[in-house]
């Protein structure tokens, strides 16, 4: 994981990302108690000349010209799958959540690791956005596991009309209201 | 046989304390153990003789 992220930060030392943060289940997993996944999702900020219609083809030219390769719909970098997602949605949700990023510091090997990661709060966000069973799952989980800050998840649900989404959730997990 | 209110207001409690402490956990520990989890999984799905699953390869530690 720490080679991985060394590849990361250097996307960015070269230019070719902007920023970017762990989110998805293992953002998650950085806040609560582990849990299983599949791959390990990095929200990007991608350079204004970027293509539009393809805005990462020069992060995955990039990174398969070092040899990295697609294992299905993942990018596999030094053994971790990686999805990278744009951070560029219409409503700016994944924009003001890798904004808001929390600087991390993975201690896997000899030296530590710089990383960033979305805030519980943005996870949320994100997760009732998404809304799928297992994502409202994750947002009980980060209610009662992760330090939120329950004043900024209302704030950002109101923010990016996730109002319906947390209705569902409140539903589901009646324990959380 | 009924299950006493309170022993299972004891457990409760306690499955709840274990999720805090692990969510304390450093990060890189959080992933050795997300790793451990997907190699039991496939584990679990090989004996079972279905295709395995993704595994997270680490650099193994000294």
């Amino acid at each position: 994981m720490e080679a991985t992220l060394a590849v990361l930060n250097d996307l960015v030392a070269r230019g070719v990302i902007e920023k970017y943060a762990i989110g998805g289940a293992v953002g998650a997993i950085f806040w609560v108690e582990p849990f299983d996944t599949i791959d390990l999702d990095v929200f990007v900020f991608l350079p204004a000349d970027s293509p539009p219609l393809d805005p990462l083809r020069m992060v995955f030219a990039d990174l398969e010209g070092r040899g990295y390769s697609f294992e299905g719909e993942f990018l596999l970098i030094e053994g971790v799958p990686v999805q990278f997602l744009p951070a560029d949605d219409p409503r700016g949700l994944t924009q003001a959540a890798l904004e808001q990023a929390v600087a991390a510091s993975y201690l896997g090997g000899a030296e530590p690791v710089p990383a960033w990661v979305l805030s519980p709060e943005y996870l949320i966000a994100i997760a009732l956005d998404v809304h799928r069973s297992k994502d409202y799952e994750r947002v009980a989980r980060l209610l009662s596991e992760a330090p939120v800050d329950r004043q900024l998840v209302s704030d950002l649900i109101e923010r990016f009309d996730l109002t319906a989404a947390w209705a569902v959730f409140v539903r589901r997990y009646p324990e959380h209201t | 046989m009924a299950i006493d209110p309170q022993v299972m207001e004891k457990i409760y409690r306690a499955k709840e304390e274990r999720r805090r402490e692990q969510a304390r956990l450093p990060f890189h520990e959080k992933i050795e153990i997300l790793v451990t989890i997907q190699k039991r999984a496939d584990g679990i799905l090989r004996s079972r003789g279905r295709p395995g699953r993704i595994v997270w390869k680490l650099p193994s530690r000294s």
